[in-house]
């Protein structure tokens, strides 16, 4: 939500959807009972447990994100994994429909507790979260 | 224009997520089933899907069916995230601390295909499944019961938490017998074990593993 509000502001001669950038970020899977595995997209945060993971899409003004580096700045307390989903999702290019194209999808893996960066550069600006791993306490 | 993409991106999923077998655990993506994987002579399999803890210790094979439109299952390996918690070797867990942890399903390029919570318990104690020949659940042995000179048995061990059945099965379980009774056969079936009833008298069976015991008294009848 931030990022579509920044780019709102920054793009303001963009309505004709030239040049008007933002990535978000939704979580497509919940964690298990009991367990730890939220994304806030507008405050750029992820809450995770230890050993659980979470998956999250990535879509931005051209529809599914592309060309997607994603890292976690220490992978001994968070891992980012690419994901093979099975569905499309309508893409767009300078605002016109280009039609369906795969989702962009990662997992992420709480290893050890402990806090970190998660950053992803995309084809349509880049976002870095703040990332909380929480000790499993049973 | 958001809006609209998510629009897309909810029918896209609700119409192309593919049903997950009634008999397996669907993956958080929806994209594989996880059953317990073994022998239909063995009582484990009827359980379905991996919808209880696995037993501290035990191991459990794990059947994957892969529901990607449009494509067969490439070799799949399972990652877990802690394999202090939940080892993997080939297709089979290994319960090795108690707690949770996920466990990836990985493509041979290294891309999540799908994952599953895997949670392991300690057992309470052990018990003894009865299975019929064809490896059909007969329920559990719940008291000591007899059998007539001639009759068979198959019986498998039983980790529980309580009321709860855990998945698994100790690999190395060990099996005695006191009393002539009965006689015991390794059938190198699953991890089940016959017994026969031989001439009347009665017979003590126990099982080990986990540092815990099963025991029933049979009773052979003329």
């Amino acid at each position: 939500m931030r990022s579509f509000f920044c780019g709102s502001l920054l793009c303001l001669g963009a309505l004709l959807g030239s040049g008007c950038e933002w990535t978000e970020f939704t979580a497509v899977s919940t964690p298990p009972p009991g367990k730890i595995a939220e994304l806030d997209d507008g405050d750029r945060r992820v809450e995770i447990g230890e050993r659980v993971a979470l998956a999250i899409e990535c879509s931005n003004s051209t529809g599914p994100c592309r060309d997607v580096v994603a890292s976690s700045d220490d992978p001994d307390c968070l891992r980012v994994y690419p994901a093979y989903v099975d569905y499309l999702v309508a893409a767009y290019e300078n605002g016109r429909y280009e039609g369906m194209r795969q989702a962009s999808v990662f997992v992420l893996t709480g290893q050890h507790a402990g806090k970190t960066r998660l950053r992803f550069q995309t084809n349509a600006g880049s976002a870095t979260f703040d990332v909380t791993v929480h000790e499993d306490v049973n | 224009m958001r809006s609209q993409l998510m629009l897309f991106s909810l029918a896209s999923a609700a119409l192309l997520a593919a049903p997950s077998c009634a008999m397996d655990s669907p993956g958080a993506l929806e994209q594989a089933g996880f059953s317990a994987g073994c022998s239909g002579a063995d009582a484990v399999c009827l359980v379905g899907g991996i919808d209880a803890p696995i037993a501290l210790g035990a191991t459990l094979p794990v059947h994957i069916d892969l529901h990607v439109p449009g494509s067969t299952s490439p070799m799949t390996p399972l990652v877990p995230v802690d394999s202090s918690v939940v080892g993997a070797e080939g297709y089979a867990l290994t319960g090795k601390e108690e707690g949770v942890c996920a466990v990836l399903l990985c493509s041979p390029a290294g891309q999540v295909l799908d994952f599953i919570h895997v949670w392991v318990e300690r057992p309470a104690h052990l018990g003894f499944r009865r299975l019929h020949e064809d490896g059909s659940d007969l329920g559990r042995v719940e008291r000591d019961f007899e059998m007539f000179v001639g009759d068979e048995a198959y019986l498998l061990i039983e980790p529980r938490a309580g009321l709860q059945p855990l998945l698994g099965y100790f690999p190395d379980a060990t099996w005695s017998l006191e009393g002539q009774a009965v006689a015991l056969v390794d059938e190198g079936v699953g991890h089940r074990r016959r017994l026969m009833a031989r001439t009347a008298g009665v017979s003590l069976l126990r099982a080990s593993a986990a540092s815990l015991e099963a025991c029933v008294e049979i009773e052979v009848l003329p």
